[in-house]
């Protein structure tokens, strides 16, 4: 979360230049969270929503077979027993009798795991593609944005039903797809941020010292480029989390029985809507807190790095 | 200036290329075309001398390069080709579905600006304070929820409360206003909620930026009064991304109506896109496509001449 404050601090000249540097990072910590703290507890609600998948993902939080229907057990309200009393459900049982609680919880592995999967991928590949490109510049620059450009000019959702709609409906093939689909905007962003710090001097005086190509873009560029990318990758974190719900909604996502929120909320969860609206409210709410927590927490993150937009002290 | 529109115009021609080839290769991989998806309804097994009838009739049994060759040489001469499962020719199915996509996405956008605007500069002007927590939280919340659940919402309490429910055939704008509206309305706030949500933020941003420049400071320094010099000075310059933005959620209000269309029952764009796609009726798909493309490339010139007008020291 402070790695921005630290790599940034390290590179001289032009860099901007946190008030918070040099202190412990415990009261960096500390300091964000006073002066942003919509913040602070974002990124707390993000970190309690890992623990979640990461609880589904090692079957602790499971604490029933997200799976297995139990036709006894259909439809009961929170915190009740199963027919045959050998089982407590926490958040009720949906339309076949599955624990709610469960499948929430397995959902959510599924969303982080997708989620972060395509952030890193798409976010690694694409900051490393657009900081060579911008910073070499050139022929070679020039294809690599024609490309980008042409990749951004059809909607993320419109190609991933195209491409996913080949390959067959199924959570791998849609992560791949989407993971690949992310790559375009890394290398946008990226690539504004390189063109300005290329210009610097400290740039000019790192290359007059000899220093090689690689060296100068690992070295002195792409610390002072990790603020947006940052910032950026909270936001196709969110975006990707979205999109794996709306595949799943329309039935070319996760499959049955496989509980993703968005295919829980489009089958029985609305069906049953007018009787029990928690089998569709629950999972909805779920993805809207996970995306406005991500969404929060970065906007908030872009804020305290960048020095322009402090607020009037 | 003219010699830039037309080098742009020039340059969209290899990108629209580079995509009409990616997606015409893109349904033919897909398994089983379309009259395997028909037969697949059929009961008993299927004549292999009707299917090699059928495939030579809809001119799928020659090699791609040739279908791709006759197609692009239609689509020039306004032939898109006969959508195999509407059995109409592509451009009247487009026709009929493109003026619901666009009055969607009008008015989505219509109420995204409606809403972010004074939302955005009083989040900016007031920075910090619980009226820009209050205008970044519900505007994060707008592109928190997701549009299906939005939509979904809709339609469940709308039937619930109010006993209404989505139109089912398209009611024309000129022919009964009210209908149309009704239809239209709840698609377009679900989307324009998003849209909105996007604006305020980078209006946010950009209005804080140019609020600290130094012109700014001139102007108050002036004695100018505070309203003044946000809407006089600051506002028009924080516009130039916002433009930007405004011209990507043409694309966001395409991607974002193939779902609303889905649930809302509205026979636009998106909602045949995904038929057709589920159906492998490869002209209607590719026209579409290229529609959107089209679309696209032609919005981002706009936005882009746009900025000479909005900031003269910006010119071609």
């Amino acid at each position: 979360m402070v790695a921005g404050a630290e790599v940034v601090g390290d590179a001289g000249g032009a860099a901007p230049a946190l008030a918070t540097r040099g202190r412990p990072p415990h009261a960096r910590l500390w300091r964000f969270a006073r002066r942003r703290p919509l913040g602070a507890i974002s990124g707390v609600v993000s970190i309690f929503i890992l623990l979640i998948a990461l609880g589904a993902y090692t079957k602790v939080l499971l604490l029933h077979d997200p799976i297995v229907t139990h036709g006894a057990d259909r439809l009961l309200p929170f915190f009740s027993d199963s027919a045959d009393g050998e089982r407590y459900y926490i958040l009720g049982t949906d339309d076949l009798g599955r624990d709610m609680f469960s499948r929430l919880a397995e959902g959510a592995k599924i969303s982080i795991f997708f989620g972060m999967g395509v952030t890193l991928i798409s976010v690694t590949v694409g900051g490393a593609v657009g900081l060579v490109s911008s910073y070499v510049g050139g022929k070679f620059d020039l294809v690599i944005q024609r490309l980008v450009d042409a990749l951004q000019t059809v909607p993320l959702l419109v190609l991933a039903i195209a491409i996913v709609s080949i390959s067959g409906p199924g959570i791998m093939k849609g992560f791949w797809v989407l993971a690949i689909l992310s790559i375009p905007r890394p290398v946008r962003v990226i690539r504004g941020s390189v063109l300005a710090v290329r210009e610097e001097t400290y740039i000019e005086a790192a290359r007059s010292l000899g220093a090689s190509d690689r060296r100068v873009m690992l070295r002195h560029v792409l610390p002072n480029v990790m603020a947006p990318m940052i910032v950026l990758a909270s936001y196709v974190l969110a975006v990707a989390i979205i999109i794996e719900a709306s595949l799943s909604f329309l039935g070319v996502g996760a499959q049955a029985p496989t509980p993703s929120w968005g295919a829980m909320l489009s089958g029985n969860g609305a069906v049953y809507f007018s009787t029990n609206p928690r089998l569709a409210l629950m999972p909805g709410l779920a993805i809207s807190l996970v995306v406005f927590a991500t969404n929060m927490f970065g906007d908030s993150l872009r804020d305290e790095l960048d020095p322009r937009l402090r607020g009037s002290r | 200036m003219q010699q830039y529109i037309i080098r742009r115009l020039i340059l969209m021609l290899p990108t629209i290329f580079v995509i009409t080839v990616f997606t015409f290769g893109l349904v033919r991989v897909m398994p089983g075309d379309f009259i395997m998806a028909q037969m697949a309804e059929a009961r008993g097994t299927p004549d292999q001398e009707l299917i090699d009838e059928w495939r030579a009739e809809l001119g799928l049994d020659e090699n791609a390069m040739t279908q791709y060759v006759k197609w692009v040489g239609g689509v020039v001469t306004g032939d898109w080709g006969l959508s195999f499962w509407q059995n109409e020719p592509v451009l009247h199915v487009i026709g009929r579905a493109l003026p619901i996509s666009i009055e969607l996405g009008m008015l989505s956008i219509i109420i995204g600006i409606l809403i972010s605007i004074p939302v955005g500069v009083i989040s900016a002007v007031k920075q910090d304070t619980w009226l820009d927590y209050l205008g970044r939280g519900i505007s994060i919340a707008g592109i928190s929820v997701p549009n299906f659940f939005l939509a979904t919402l809709f339609i469940i309490y709308g039937a619930k409360w109010f006993g209404w429910f989505p139109p089912q055939t398209y009611q024309n704008p000129f022919d009964s206003p009210t209908g149309n509206i009704q239809q239209f309305l709840p698609g377009a706030l679900v989307l324009g909620a998003a849209l909105s949500a996007q604006n305020m933020r980078m209006l946010r941003t950009t209005m804080l930026e140019t609020l600290r420049a130094d012109y700014v400071r001139t102007a108050r320094a002036k004695g100018l009064r505070e309203t003044g010099v946000i809407f006089r000075h600051a506002f028009r310059n924080a516009l130039i991304p916002v433009v930007t933005l405004l011209g990507f959620q043409i694309t966001v209000a395409i991607g974002g109506s193939v779902i609303v269309e889905q649930v809302f029952s509205m026979n636009g764009i998106g909602r045949n896109y995904i038929a057709a796609v589920q159906q492998r009726d490869y002209p209607l798909v590719q026209g579409i496509l290229l529609i959107l493309v089209s679309a696209t490339l032609i919005t981002n010139l706009l936005v882009d001449l746009s900025y000479s007008w909005l900031d003269p020291r910006i010119r071609y």
